[in-house]
């Protein structure tokens, strides 16, 4: 059996440590858009009775029940199928805010059916229109009240952005992959690599409770 | 539309089955495993304290990495340990791994729920240990596990497409196989895509029911 060797790999750690800022970009860039294609199904789910709440139901079912790397598969290979020419990392974006934006709609759908009807009622007797009323009572309310496990989703967005290096995109992982093709040295590298993000994944934590603290005295 | 060759259908079906197989094989490690993390976290004692220490340890740590990197540690590891494993032997060890510690978390918090007083009851009426689990805590735990457990299996299938990562052709590899055959990868994808979905909705729609079972008592 050969002995386990760091060396190779803490001296490219600098290289490595790159790699964080790249993987939480993905995860970021895909929450956020995620996020605003969410708060579109999630309307659509409450406002409309027909076939559009149907199509918006039928979209959460279809993308949380389909694993998330084939759907970045189809949207690489299909897309310059249809004249779009994309990089690697933006077909990561993309495939991962539609992903997310599925769960994300699952979330903040459970958020709306728990706000109290009064809120309607009173946003109505204030004389706020439909828009008012959801960007300024009813998301801010869902997002405060689902905020954990708004946070939760992008810890596993985080872990899920790893899928890019498949793509050849450079986040941790990938650089974690490219120093261990180099070195030889993959299984120290994938050592570090998992440590990594296990201490990325603890100070988000960290940092998701002292934002729910904040929230909580705003209210 | 240009239908699938023999050839391609065949490969298909058998990378969907490769699937299955991963799934299932992946998820019963993963009961046997946090059967016996839980076991741990909520054994007494002082001579267990390090193994308890170490299953919750275990148990948070696994969760907060990528499971693809836990893949390539596993991997590597029976590699260099010399282990001759086949890669599919791998992906199924590495997805019960993971597997293990979700469901430990689900399994502890069920048990949690199921009220002191029960406890207290069955020991007063002098049950022993076994009959105290079999009758009293485990029918209680059940209903807060089941459902969530069931939605998690349907977390391990989506898992499985990962192992294509390490050699093993299942499901999403057949497709990238198929599509770099030639075949339209529109069509190649709705198939696969398809296909997951045909495997995975039935368990959420269970883990739904379920949870709507439990909610009416």
């Amino acid at each position: 059996m050969n002995r386990l060797d760091f060396h190779p790999v803490l001296v490219r750690l600098p290289y490595l440590l790159g790699g964080v800022w790249i993987t939480i970009l993905i995860a970021a860039l895909a929450f956020g858009l995620g996020l605003s294609l969410a708060v579109l199904l999630v309307v659509v789910r409450f406002e409309n009775r027909g076939v559009w709440r149907r199509m918006s139901r039928g979209y959460s079912t279809a993308l949380t029940n389909t694993p998330q790397l084939s759907q970045i598969f189809a949207v690489f290979y299909c897309l310059p199928l249809m004249g779009v020419m994309v990089s690697p990392f933006l077909s990561v974006v993309i495939g991962m805010t539609l992903n997310a934006a599925a769960y994300l709609a699952d979330i903040l759908g459970a958020g709306m059916s728990r706000v109290p009807s009064v809120y309607h009622e009173v946003a109505l007797t204030l004389g706020l229109n439909r828009r008012q009323t959801y960007l300024r009572v009813i998301l801010p309310h869902v997002g405060r009240t689902m905020f954990p496990a708004l946070a939760n989703h992008f810890q596993i967005m985080i872990l899920g952005s790893a899928m890019a290096s498949i793509f050849g995109v450079e986040d941790l992982t990938g650089r974690a992959y490219d120093i261990g093709s180099t070195t030889f040295r993959i299984l120290e590298v994938m050592l570090v690599t998992g440590a990594l993000y296990a201490v990325l994944s603890f100070a988000l934590a960290g940092i998701f409770m002292l934002c729910r603290r904040g929230l909580e005295r705003m209210v | 539309m240009i239908a699938f060759s023999h050839y391609d259908t065949s490969l298909l079906l058998q990378a969907l089955l490769r699937t299955i197989i991963l799934s299932v094989g992946g998820g019963l490690m993963g009961v046997a495993g946090a059967v016996i993390l839980t076991a741990l976290r909520l054994s007494g004692g002082k001579v267990l304290l390090p193994l308890r220490l170490l299953a919750v340890a275990y148990v948070q740590i696994i969760r907060r990495i990528p499971f693809i990197v836990t893949l390539y540690i596993v991997f590597f590891c029976t590699g260099m340990a010399g282990v001759d494993v086949s890669a599919t032997v791998v992906a199924i060890g590495s997805i019960g791994l993971i597997a293990a510690a979700y469901l430990s978390e689900i399994l502890h918090g069920g048990i949690l729920t199921v009220p002191v007083e029960q406890v207290e009851a069955a020991l007063t009426l002098d049950l022993p240990l076994w009959a105290r689990w079999r009758y009293v805590i485990v029918p209680q735990a059940m209903s807060a596990v089941l459902p969530p457990a069931i939605g998690y299996l349907v977390l391990f299938i989506k898992d499985t497409a990962l192992a294509s990562q390490i050699g093993v052709v299942e499901l999403s590899q057949a497709g990238v196989i198929l599509s770099g055959r030639g075949l339209p990868s529109a069509q190649v994808f709705c198939a696969v895509l398809l296909l997951y979905f045909t495997i995975s909705y039935p368990l959420t729609c269970l883990s739904r029911l379920l949870e709507k079972r439990i909610a009416v008592h």
